[in-house]
This record gives structure tokens, C-alpha cells and sequence, in this order.
């Protein structure tokens, strides 16, 4: 395509939009509504694994060890738990450390825990964070199979884990389905819009043909209006998911009782969110425009 | 130069538009091409505008084979190919001169070349003062006369007018079938496909009678009622 034939493309597309303004502006908007359902879902999954894997690396396994058990027993069962592939993290915490921490717990109510330090029945432990909650079991496996090395019971939050997993998956098919069907919609929208721009100028692309013109030189300013109309469509929900995003993130830390998770940070969640909305709006345009030309072309 | 062999088309549900017709054109010829509804005329209108394929035989257009022509090659077929129609065919929101303009930006043409030819081939069918009107601004006749600038503005060897005097009064059928003849003087092959007797009969041109598909005529210097 030389230059004239480009700029003639880029012309006809922006005189097409402007002269079927209200068409052009409802598809843009519908497309946005869309778009922005997508960003809301798109910001939801993007802060629920992000939330995940916060809580993953909360999660750990505790390992309480049997009484009296020597300090070199202690020393080789730290040495075999530190050989389990997937163990990320050990803190070995004694008897007394634990007394301290419980008592530290309870702040003012420690003094009920007095008379306890002569006979701390607080056993030594070994806490454990896990790389993954898919290595949970393997760990756990693991552990069981040093059993013998001086380890009274394995404390878990395996439970835990598995509804968290669950959850997780749950929520990424919702969101996948969310995103599926927003997006089905979207291509019904534009090739309508497109088709009844193609249909206002059915007379048109007729003569074009019987001039001469080449499928290449009808479709062009079609697929271009369809690409403006992607673009458009896109950069109204990212304007407002950039406008709404910090100020419904701090209202749900205020409100909400996860105060201790962060959510990721509206630079993280645009870097991943911009060219989404841009490819799939641009994508959308070409493929409403192509499918509702096609079969006018046949002349 | 149009050459037809055995040409052949018949249609999916079966009837015949076209039943092996043989006939040849050449270079600079007037020709008329009448015959009732149904005698294959529009069918051959088609054919020569590559809107349908021949089922058997050939037509070879401007050494163009249309039996073998492919779906890429027909915008530069119907390039060299002026067209008319009884329906003008023009864009309502574009001008007079946009109008012609436009069958020259979709070739490619630089804007140098098309401020140049317009004016002369508006002048030509005398519309020159018309440039800015839109088509419901004028009347028939001169619609038909901005369809055939566009037709040869970009100066095809041959131009094929489909009833284009169908939709205009009698006086006003006269003054495009006088251009059509002035167009043809300067050397273009004009094909017209028609029911005007009155017009074949007083222009003493070729005329080719189809009937039921078939060429059951062909006169140098013919007349419509010839047929009968």
C-alpha cells in the first residue's frame, strides 16, 4: 500500500466514524462497558493470586519434637528437615522461646502462664515454610518418614491450604468465564456496528467494485475504523480503572479485615492491563469488520 | 476487441442465460445488444463485467480470458473497463466532481492527475458548472452524464452501458446516447444493452438480437424491429 492509498484508508475511516457518530460513539461506549467489566475481573485475579501467594508464604508446617530428645538428635533431625527439597524456610524454636512468645501473646493476661517456668510443658518445635502449596504433601511425606528421628506430631494447615487451592482455582475459572463471555459480547457489538456501517455503505463498496477497486483497498478503511473503534473502546475503562483503582484499593484495606495483605500496585496491575485491553480491542475492531465485509465483497 | 465462444451460462437452479453464443466485437465498434426480458442480456452483462462465470465456453475481453480469470486479477480487469448504469450508481454524499474523482483515488491515481482529468471529461459531458452539486440535485439526464464521466475518466478502451437510457425521458435518452456515440468517435468500444427501439433504430448501428440466450441476429446497421 503506497502512501495516498493509506491516507485515503485513514481518511474514509475518520469520515466514516464521524459521519455515523452516534453509531461509532454507542459501540465505543458498549465495548468500554465491556472492556471495563474485563478490567474489574482482570484487577480481581490479578490481587486474588497476588493474595495467594501472600498467604503461602504464610502458611507453614509445624513440627513438635518429642520430650527430652538431645541437643545432637535435635541437631541431626534439623539436618534431615533441611534436606527435604521444598522447605524454603526452618526456625527452630525451643521450649523456652515458645513460653516467651506465648506469654508475649497474651500480653496482659501473661500472669496466668506464672509457674509455668520450672515446668514449661511447651515442647521444642521446628516451623517450616513451604515453597508451593503443591509441595505440601511431598513435605508432609517426608517428615512423616522421620518420624523416628524424635518427632511427636505434625501440626498442619493443610486444611487450610486445600480451601485456599480450591478457592483459588474456582475463582481463576470464574474469572476466565467472565472474561470469555464479556469478550463474546464485545465481538457481537462491533460487528453489528460495523456491519450496519458496511450495510449504510452497501451502494458504495458496490460501485468500488465495478470501478475496479481491490478487496485489499474496500476492506482498509473498514478494518481501520474498526481498529479506532478498538482503541477508543479501550482507553476509556483503562482512564477509568486508572482513576478508580488506588482510591477502591484503600477502601477495601480500611474496610475489609486483611489488613495485613498488600494489593499490587496500580503501576503493576496498568503494565499488565494496557496492552491487554489495547490487543484485545484492536482485535475485536478487526475481527467485527473483517466478518461483516466479507460477504459484500462478493460482487 | 470481445470475442464469445460456445459461450455458455447456465444458472444453479438450472435455466439457461446464456446458451453457446459466438460473437465478436473489435476495436472502436458501436454495438447494440437488444432483445426481450429473459432473451440473456443482462446474463451477458454480467458476464462481460466478470460478475458470474461462464459455465462452458470462453470470453476474452481486452485479451482477457474471463473463464480463467481470477478473483485478484478482476479489479484490474474492470479498470480497463468503463460502466453504466440504468440506475446511475452514483454516492448521494458525494459531489459531482467527488463522484468521478473517486473512481480515479481508488486506482491509485495522485491528486495532480485527478485535479486534471475531472474538469476535462465534466466539461466533456457537459456538467462542468455542476462540479459542487450533490446527485439529488440534479436530474436524471445529468446524473447519467456524471455516471458515464466516471466511466471514462480513466480512459478504458471499453465501455459497457447497462439500459442507460431506462430511466430517462426521451429527449434526455438522446443527449446520452449522443455522447455515448461522441465517446465511441474517440475510439472506445461502447457496448449497450437496451429496449429502446426508437434509439436503435434512428443511430443505424450494429445490432446483436438475443433470444432465450441465443444470437438469433447480428446486423450492421440494424434496427431494434429487425428481430421481429
Amino acid at each position: 500500500m503506497n502512501f495516498r492509498s493509506f491516507s485515503y484508508t485513514v481518511m474514509e475511516a475518520f469520515r466514516s466514524l464521524i459521519k455515523n457518530r452516534l453509531m461509532s460513539a454507542a459501540s465505543i461506549i458498549t465495548l468500554s462497558s465491556c472492556l471495563f467489566m474485563v478490567s474489574i475481573s482482570f484487577c480481581l485475579a490479578v490481587n486474588l493470586d497476588y493474595l495467594m501467594i501472600q498467604m503461602e508464604s504464610m502458611m507453614s508446617i509445624t513440627v513438635y519434637l518429642e520430650d527430652g530428645i538431645s541437643v545432637e538428635n535435635i541437631n541431626d533431625l534439623i539436618e534431615r528437615v533441611n534436606a527435604i527439597p521444598f522447605v524454603s524456610h526452618m526456625e527452630f524454636i525451643s521450649s523456652e522461646q515458645a513460653l516467651e512468645r506465648f506469654k508475649a501473646d497474651l500480653e496482659d493476661s501473661a500472669h496466668i502462664l506464672d509457674g509455668l517456668d520450672k515446668d514449661n510443658p511447651l515442647p521444642n518445635s521446628l516451623v517450616l515454610d513451604i515453597d508451593g502449596l503443591d509441595h505440601w504433601d511431598y513435605v508432609e511425606n517426608s517428615l512423616n518418614g522421620l518420624k523416628e528421628y524424635g518427632i511427636e506430631t505434625i501440626q498442619h494447615g493443610r486444611q487450610a491450604a486445600n480451601a485456599l487451592m480450591t478457592i483459588n482455582n474456582l475463582l481463576r475459572i470464574i474469572g476466565a468465564l467472565v472474561i470469555a463471555g464479556l469478550g463474546v459480547i464485545s465481538v457481537v457489538i462491533i460487528f453489528n456496528t460495523i456491519r450496519i456501517a458496511v450495510n449504510n455503505r452497501k451502494i458504495e463498496i458496490n460501485i468500488m467494485k465495478y470501478v475496479g477497486a481491490t478487496d485489499a483497498f474496500i476492506r482498509g478503511p473498514f478494518i481501520v475504523e474498526g481498529m479506532i473503534i478498538g482503541i477508543l473502546g479501550a482507553v476509556i475503562p483503562l482512564a477509568a480503572v486508572y482513576a478508580l483503582y488506588d482510591p477502591v484499593m484503600n477502601f477495601l484495606l480500611d474496610s475489609l479485615p486483611v489488613m495485613d495483605f498488600l494489593f499490587r500496585s496500580r503501576v503493576y496491575v496498568f503494565s499488565l492491563l494496557t496492552p491487554l485491553l489495547f490487543t484485545v480491542g484492536v482485535m475485536i475492531g478487526i475481527a467485527g469488520s473483517t466478518i461483516s465485509i466479507r460477504r459484500h465483497l462478493n460482487v | 476487441m470481445i470475442v464469445a465462444e460456445n459461450l455458455t451460462k447456465i444458472y444453479d437452479n438450472g435455466t439457461k442465460g446464456i446458451d453457446h453464443l459466438s460473437l465478436r466485437i473489435d476495436n472502436g465498434e458501436f454495438v447494440f445488444v437488444v432483445g426481450s426480458s429473459g432473451s440473456g442480456k443482462t446474463t451477458l452483462v454480467k458476464l462481460l463485467l466478470r460478475e458470474i462465470m461462464p459455465t462452458e465456453g470462453k470470453l476474452i475481453v481486452n485479451g482477457e480470458d474471463l473463464s480463467v480469470l481470477t478473483r485478484g486479477q478482476m479489479p484490474f480487469y474492470r479498470r480497463r473497463m468503463g460502466v453504466v448504469f440504468q440506475d446511475f450508481r452514483l454516492l448521494p454524499n458525494k459531489t459531482i466532481y467527488e463522484n468521478v474523482a473517486f473512481a480515479m483515488q481508488i486506482v491509485g491515481a495522485s491528486n495532480r492527475d485527478i485535479r486534471r482529468s475531472v474538469p476535462s471529461v465534466l466539461a466533456l459531458v457537459g456538467l462542468q458548472r455542476k462540479a459542487k452539486a450533490y446527485p439529488d440535485q440534479l436530474s436524471g439526464g445529468e446524473q447519467q452524464r456524471t455516471a458515464l464521466a466516471r466511466a471514462i475518466v480513466g480512459k478504458p478502451p471499453f465501455l459497457l452501458a447497462d439500459e442507460p437510457t431506462g430511466n430517462l425521458d426521451p429527449d434526455t435518452a438522446w443527449d446520452i446516447v449522443t455522447l455515448l456515440e461522441d465517446i465511441n468517435d474517440r475510439g472506445t468500444t461502447v457496448l449497450v444493452a437496451t429496449h429502446a427501439k426508437d434509439i436503435v433504430d434512428q443511430m443505424k448501428k450494429r445490432v446483436i438480437t438475443l433470444r432465450n440466450g441465443n444470437l438469433v441476429r447480428d446486423i450492421e446497421k440494424g434496427g431494434y424491429r429487425d428481430e421481429f
